[in-house]
C-alpha cells in the first residue's frame, strides 16, 4: 500500500514535469505549426544556466533568472532564425531545431564538459513535507509540483483572461485577420515561442536539480515529451496533460514492482516464451511510454484528444 | 554522360585508397558503408519525404542479424549472399514497425520514429543474448568460406565485395526512383492529399517505400557487420539515426551522389577531423544547421549552383574567414573550458591570458559576421 502510494505520488511528481514541458512545446506547435525538436535542449540550457547561477547569486535567483535568459533566447531563436526558414515548410524547420539540439548538446559538451554538473536543491528543501503511509516526501518534490501548478495557471490565466491572451487565441485560427485588425502576429509568435522555451527552461532548473544535469539529459527527457504529445493528439493540451500524468505515473509504477513476467502469465512450453517470462517488469519501465505509443497509433492513429490526423 | 564520368571517378578513387594501405582500404569501406545506408535513407527522405529519425532501426538490427548469421553458418559457402540475410532482416523490420509508422505522415511521422528508434534501442540490455550486451556481438567473417573461393580476410576482398552491393543498391534505387512505384512516392511527397483523390492509398505508398528502404539499410548494416567485425548497440541507437539524417542532408538530397558526398564528409570528419579536435562533433552539428538554413541542396547542390553561376570571389571570401574565426573560437573555448590542449599545431604555445584575449576578439568578430549575415538575409527575404 504505502509502495502504491510514493509510487503514485513519485510519478505524478515526474508527469508535472513531463507536462511543463509538453505545455509549451504544444503551445509552439498549435500557434506557429513548429514542432520543436530542440525544446528539451532549452530544457537542459534551464538546468545549466541555473547551476551556474546558483554559485553566485543562489538558487532562488538563479531559478527566476534562467528561464527569463533562456526565454529571451528563445525570442532572438524564433526572430532570427525560425522566421525566415517558415517560408519553406514544416520539413526545413524540424531539420534545423534538430541540428539546432545536436549543436546545443554539443557546447553545453565544450563549455560545461561531458559528465554531470554538481547542481542540487538548496538545503532548505531537503527535509520532508510529510509522510504518506509512513515513507516521507521530500520538500524538494512538493515544491517541483507547486511550481509546475504555478507556472501553468499562470500560462492559463494569461491565455484564458488577458486581452494578450485573446490575441493569441485569435492568432490560433485567423491569424491573417488578427494581423488586419492592427495586431503584429509576428511579435506575438516570438513572444509565445519565448515563454514556451522559458517554461522548458524552468522545468529545468527544478528537473535539473531533481534528477541529474547531464549533456544526455535533453536526449533523454526530450523523447519520452514527444511520446506524451503524440499520445494527447499534436496540439492538445488537455491530452498532453492525460498522457503525461499517465506515463508519469506508469513509468513509476512499473519501476517498483518486482515481479517477473512468468509470475503474472500462464507457464508456456516454449523456450523463446520462457525466456520472455524471465524478463523483470521493471525491466520493461523504459520502454513503456513508447510502446503505449504504438498501441495508440495502431487504435486511434490521431491520439487522445487530436483534432486531425496529421 | 555525367553519370558515367561520376561512376569513373568514383572507381579511380577506390583504386587509389585500394592502393594507398590498409589505412585507405577501411575508409573508403567505410564511405561505401555510409553510401549505402545513405541511399536508402535517399530513397525514404528525399524521395518520399518520410522524415525519419529511427532509419538506424533496420540497419542495426539487420547487422545484430548478420552477425549471429554469420556465427550460425560457419563453413557454408555463402559468404557473397549475406547481405541478403541483412536485407530479410531489414525488411522483416519495415513490415513490423512500418505499419504502424506509416499512418502517420509529416511532422508525427517524425516524432513517433524517435520514440521507436528508443524503444529498440530500450530493448538492448533486455535480450544480452541477441544484443550482446555493452560490449556488442563479435564475429569472425572468414568463418564463412566465399562463394567464389575468395580471400575475405584481406581488407581489400571486403572492399570489392562492399562496392559491388553499394553499386548494386546504387543501381538499384536508380532503377526504382523510373518506375511508377517511384514517381508516385515523388507525387505522395509533393502533395499527399491530391494523390488521395487520384485513387492512391497514400499511407501504401509510405509503407511500401519504407519497406524497400528497411530492406536496403538491412544492406548496409550486414556490410558494416562485415567489414567491422564488431556490432554494439551504437548501430541502432539514435546516434546512427542522426548521422545518416545529418549525412544525408549534408550531401544533398537531390541526386544519388549526395549521399556519397556525405558520407565522405562524415568519414573525414570522424576518422581525420577527429584525430585533431574532440569538438569535430560541433562542427559536424554546425555544417548541417548553416547548410539546412541556407542551402537545402546541400553540398551537391551548391556545387551545381556554383557551376550555373560563379559565386562572388567576396562572398567566398567572407566565409572562409568566417569558418577560420569559428574554428579558432571554438578551439579556444574548447582549450580554456576543459583545460586539454587541442592537437591543432599553435595552441599549445600560449598562455592563459593570451587565450582569453584570443577567444574575446575571435568570438566578438564571429557573432559581428554572424549579425552582419543574419540582417542582410533578412534584408534580402523582406525585398523578395
Amino acid at each position: 500500500m504505502d509502495l502504491l502510494a510514493t509510487s503514485l505520488l513519485n510519478g505524478l511528481t515526474y508527469g508535472f514535469l513531463l507536462f511543463m514541458l509538453a505545455a509549451g512545446l504544444t503551445l509552439v506547435f498549435s500557434l506557429m505549426g513548429v514542432m520543436n525538436f530542440a525544446h528539451a535542449s532549452l530544457y537542459m540550457l534551464g538546468a545549466y544556466v541555473g547551476a551556474a547561477l546558483t554559485g553566485p547569486l543562489g538558487f532562488g535567483w538563479a531559478a527566476l533568472l534562467a528561464p527569463v535568459l533562456v526565454g529571451l533566447g528563445g525570442c532572438a531563436l524564433e526572430r532570427w532564425l525560425l522566421r525566415p526558414l517558415h517560408a519553406r515548410g514544416h520539413v526545413a524547420e524540424l531539420l534545423f531545431t534538430f541540428g539546432l539540439a545536436f549543436l546545443i548538446e554539443e557546447s553545453v559538451k565544450l563549455v560545461w564538459g561531458a559528465g554531470s554538473v554538481e547542481y542540487r536543491f538548496p538545503p532548505a528543501l531537503e527535509g520532508s513535507l510529510f509522510n504518506a503511509f509512513g515513507t516521507p516526501y521530500p520538500v524538494y518534490k512538493g515544491f517541483m509540483v507547486g511550481v509546475a501548478v504555478l507556472s501553468l495557471a499562470g500560462l492559463y490565466a494569461l491565455v484564458a483572461h488577458t486581452r494578450v491572451g485573446l490575441v493569441v487565441r485569435a492568432a490560433l485560427t485567423q491569424p491573417l485577420m488578427v494581423q488586419n485588425l492592427g495586431h503584429d502576429t509576428d511579435r506575438v509568435f516570438m513572444w509565445v515561442f519565448g515563454l514556451g522555451s522559458a517554461l522548458a527552461a524552468l522545468a529545468g532548473v527544478i528537473g535539473g536539480a531533481a534528477l541529474t544535469t547531464e549533456p544526455s539529459m535533453a536526449a533523454q527527457l526530450g523523447t519520452i515529451v514527444f511520446v506524451v504529445v503524440v499520445i494527447g493528439g499534436l496540439g492538445s493540451i488537455q491530452g498532453a496533460f492525460l498522457a503525461a500524468m499517465g506515463i508519469g505515473v506508469l513509468q513509476t509504477l512499473l519501476i517498483a514492482v518486482d515481479l517477473r513476467l512468468q509470475q503474472l502469465l500462464p507457464p508456456l512450453g516454449h523456450p523463446l516464451v520462457a525466456a520472455l517470462g524471465e524478463l523483470k517488469i521493471s525491466q520493461l519501465a523504459p520502454m513503456t511510454p513508447y510502446a503505449l505509443m504504438v498501441a495508440m497509433l495502431l487504435a486511434r492513429p490521431r491520439g487522445l484528444f487530436g483534432q486531425r490526423e496529421a | 554522360m555525367a553519370t558515367w564520368r561520376s561512376a569513373g571517378i568514383v572507381a579511380v578513387l577506390l583504386a587509389l585508397a585500394a592502393a594507398s594501405g590498409s589505412l585507405g582500404v577501411q575508409l573508403a569501406t567505410q564511405v561505401l558503408v555510409l553510401w549505402c545506408f545513405g541511399l536508402s535513407y535517399q530513397l525514404l527522405f528525399g524521395r518520399t519525404g518520410m522524415l525519419s529519425f529511427g532509419h538506424a532501426v533496420s540497419f542495426g538490427l539487420a547487422a545484430f542479424g548478420t552477425a549471429h548469421a554469420v556465427r550460425a553458418l560457419g563453413g557454408v559457402p555463402v559468404y557473397e549472399l549475406l547481405p541478403l540475410a541483412g536485407a530479410a532482416v531489414g525488411l522483416a523490420c519495415g513490415v513490423v514497425l512500418g505499419y504502424p509508422v506509416t499512418r502517420r505522415s509529416g511532422i508525427a511521422f517524425a516524432m513517433v520514429t524517435l520514440g521507436l528508434g528508443e524503444l529498440v534501442a530500450a530493448c538492448f540490455l533486455m535480450f544480452p543474448g541477441f544484443f550482446g550486451g555493452e560490449a556488442g556481438v563479435t564475429l569472425q567473417r572468414t568463418r564463412v568460406p566465399s562463394l567464389l573461393g575468395l580471400d575475405y580476410g584481406r581488407g581489400v576482398t571486403q572492399l570489392l565485395l562492399t562496392a559491388a552491393w553499394t553499386a548494386a543498391v546504387l543501381l538499384g534505387v536508380r532503377w526504382l526512383s523510373r518506375t511508377p512505384f517511384g514517381l508516385a512516392t515523388l507525387a505522395v511527397r509533393e502533395n499527399a492529399q491530391r494523390i488521395e483523390y487520384l485513387g492512391f492509398r497514400t499511407a501504401t505508398v509510405r509503407w511500401v517505400s519504407m519497406l524497400v528502404a528497411s530492406a536496403l539499410a538491412g544492406v548496409a548494416g550486414a556490410l558494416s557487420a562485415l567489414a567491422y567485425e564488431i556490432v554494439t548497440v551504437d548501430a541502432v541507437s539514435l546516434h546512427m539515426s542522426a548521422n545518416v539524417l545529418l549525412m544525408t542532408v549534408i550531401g544533398g538530397l537531390g541526386s544519388l551522389w549526395g549521399p556519397l558526398v556525405g558520407a565522405i564528409f562524415l568519414t573525414v570528419m570522424q576518422s581525420v577531423v577527429s584525430d585533431w579536435t574532440r569538438a569535430w562533433l560541433f562542427y559536424y552539428g554546425f555544417v548541417f544547421v548553416v547548410l539546412v538554413w541556407l542551402a537545402p541542396e546541400g553540398i551537391t547542390g551548391l556545387w551545381q549552383a556554383a557551376r550555373r553561376q560563379r559565386p562572388a570571389l567576396r562572398r567566398v571570401a567572407i566565409a572562409l574567414v568566417f569558418a577560420l574565426l569559428l574554428v579558432v573560437f571554438i578551439e579556444t573555448a574548447y582549450q580554456l573550458a576543459l583545460g586539454e590542449p587541442t592537437r591543432l599545431p599553435g595552441w599549445q604555445h600560449l598562455g592563459p591570458g593570451a587565450l582569453k584575449g584570443l577567444l574575446w576578439a575571435s568570438g566578438l568578430a564571429v557573432a559581428l559576421l554572424l549579425a552582419r549575415g543574419l540582417r542582410r538575409s533578412n534584408d534580402t527575404q523582406a525585398i523578395a
